[in-house]
């Protein structure tokens, strides 16, 4: 009955995502670009990573960044965490479902746009005279099968908007209102400002990709191999501290 | 299994500064209509979520139902009801909420839902935001009372609401809910309200239990002794709680044994004017007006 109720509020920015692939899926004949653009196959990666830049890697952080702001740090923003926080479960129950339903629309999201994006991918390749039919894609130096690929962009896009999701929702909890929204763009983007900066004055400092082709960059380049699940699960691992820290801050809070 | 549906031993919640509850010993006994009175501020609201397990106590230890709410949280949220806040999620509706509720708990009434809708003549198919004060209040009510609790713990009931909507509620938690044996618990400030239905009080004063009694013993024992006389002996009875003086005439007000009080003023010498009886806010206005001393409990209980 508490998923039905993140569903409640939820479904109109999942039923719009959804609305806005099949729209996507329908505007985009690879075909019609290709023969108008004159492109070649091996111009073909560029455009589809623009395109996935464009289409995929801002609006999915965007969705996941505004669902992190509901569930139960909403509830307490509007003066209902007392009424939610005496249904018989504990605040651990709360968090999870919250989390867990989140990530499964952003998951349902991620994998429609890029299986539609495949799609196009694919349909590009071929109108633009590919011999292997569209089958396989030049991704960086090697040549991959393009549902690989696609799988490879969607795990990435999948983690990147986990991670937003994540601290989003810890921040809304933080600041037990939907400003939580602020604190999170806040936290995600000061990260991908002083990156740069602080590696700049520490070249030796590791500090991981979050921007989702430049990890899929660094995957390829190692191979696709060992190191790729490693920093899958580091990555993942990462994804759930997030709804860890918030369950720890809401059972250490008085409602 | 205790006899106790609520019961607290020192009890202290601190903010900052702040002694919000301070060593509260509550015991409210099962099947009892228990009104908790106290004036805003004086630690209330605290006291019940922490009984919720909404707030962390600071220190002491708490029971309701047999069960401690800070281990056994969810147990207690299964068999008891708590009307706090007395908002909701704004969107929903009605029947949305029942629909959200439903499957939280196992003894879960959909034909309590109609009975009180229609009684309390609620608009179940509107949105919660778009429902009056009295209306909101009635819902989350409805809501407490379908989940089949056996102690139902309700924040100031008729804070706010017009003397038909306080009728209704009050009949609806004493004639149907307290009636079959469970426990209210009510909290209040409104102190008529709660000498209407309450069998037993407890006042709170700065985070103290100052008075906890069975409602019929408080009005059976205080009383309001005026006497004229000269040099009148300061009285050594632990009954007497507090004493004025005014244009020759002295009053006492006596939490128990007055009778013998009064008899014992006139072999001093005085003159006894009267002993009249006191009413539930007259009581509360002196037990609170005396500050920070303590009634002993146990005067009365």
């Amino acid at each position: 009955m508490y998923l039905w109720k993140y569903w409640r509020e939820t479904r109109i920015v999942f039923a719009v995502c959804i609305a806005g692939i099949a729209l996507l899926f329908l505007i985009l004949p690879g075909s019609n670009l290709a023969i108008q653009t004159n492109q070649q196959p091996s111009n073909a990666l560029m455009i589809g990573l623009m395109v996935t830049l464009v289409f995929e890697l801002f609006p999915v952080s965007f969705i996941a960044w505004l669902l992190g702001s509901y569930g139960v740090g909403r509830d307490l923003g509007e003066k209902t965490g007392s009424y939610i926080f005496t249904r018989p479960r504990s605040r651990a129950f709360f968090v999870w479902s919250d989390w867990a339903y989140g990530m499964t629309e952003l998951l349902a999201i991620v994998v429609l746009l890029n299986t539609v994006l495949g799609l196009y991918v694919r349909r590009f390749l071929i109108a633009s005279g590919d011999p292997g039919h569209g089958s396989y894609i030049q991704l960086y130096n090697q040549t991959v099968p393009v549902p690989y690929a696609v799988f490879l962009n969607s795990v990435a896009v999948f983690l990147l908007a986990g991670l937003v999701f994540g601290v989003t929702y810890f921040s809304t909890i933080l600041l037990r209102h939907s400003r939580g929204l602020m604190l999170g763009a806040g936290a995600l983007l000061g990260y991908l400002v002083l990156k740069p900066i602080l590696q700049h004055y520490w070249p030796g400092l590791y500090m991981p990709e979050l921007v989702a082709p430049s990890w899929i960059k660094t995957m390829v380049d190692s191979g696709l191999k060992g190191d790729f699940w490693l920093s899958l699960g580091l990555r993942g691992a990462v994804v759930v501290l997030f709804p860890f820290a918030a369950q720890l801050l809401l059972e250490k809070t008085d409602i | 299994m205790s006899d106790l549906a609520i019961e607290t031993n020192a009890l202290h919640k601190v903010y900052g500064e702040l002694r919000a509850v301070d060593g509260l010993d509550l015991r409210v006994p099962r099947g009892s209509i228990y009104g908790f009175l106290g004036r805003n501020g004086a630690g209330k609201t605290t006291t019940i979520r922490m009984l919720a397990g909404l707030a962390h106590p600071t220190s002491g230890n708490l029971r309701v139902l047999g069960l401690d709410p800070r281990t056994q949280r969810t147990e207690v949220l299964a068999r008891a009801g708590f009307v706090i806040d007395k908002l909701l999620p704004a969107s929903m509706t009605g029947n949305d909420l029942v629909h959200f509720n439903r499957g939280f708990f196992p003894r879960w009434s959909d034909a309590l839902v109609r009975q009180y809708a229609e009684a309390l003549e609620i608009p179940i198919n509107r949105k919660f935001k778009k429902l009056s004060t009295g209306n909101q209040t009635k819902l989350c009510l409805l809501l407490a009372l379908a989940q089949g609790a056996e102690l139902l713990l309700v924040d100031e009931p008729t804070a706010g609401l017009d003397p038909v909507v306080t009728d209704q509620l009050l009949r609806v938690m004493v004639d149907d809910f307290a009636s079959e044996g469970r426990t209210l618990f009510l909290s209040s400030h409104h102190l008529s309200e709660v000498e209407r239905v309450a069998d037993w009080v407890g006042i709170i004063d700065k985070g103290k239990l100052l008075l906890e009694a069975r409602l019929d013993d408080v009005r059976a024992n205080f009383r309001r002794v005026r006497v004229v006389g000269e040099n009148l002996p300061t009285p050594a009875a632990t009954a007497v709680l507090k004493t004025s003086r005014s244009e020759g005439t002295t009053e006492y007000i006596v939490r128990a044994d007055a009778d013998a009080f009064a008899a014992e003023l006139r072999n001093q010498g005085a003159t006894v004017l009267d002993v009249s009886s006191m009413n539930l806010s007259e009581i509360f206005l002196e037990v609170v007006g005396k500050g920070d001393a303590n009634v002993p409990v146990e005067v009365l209980a």
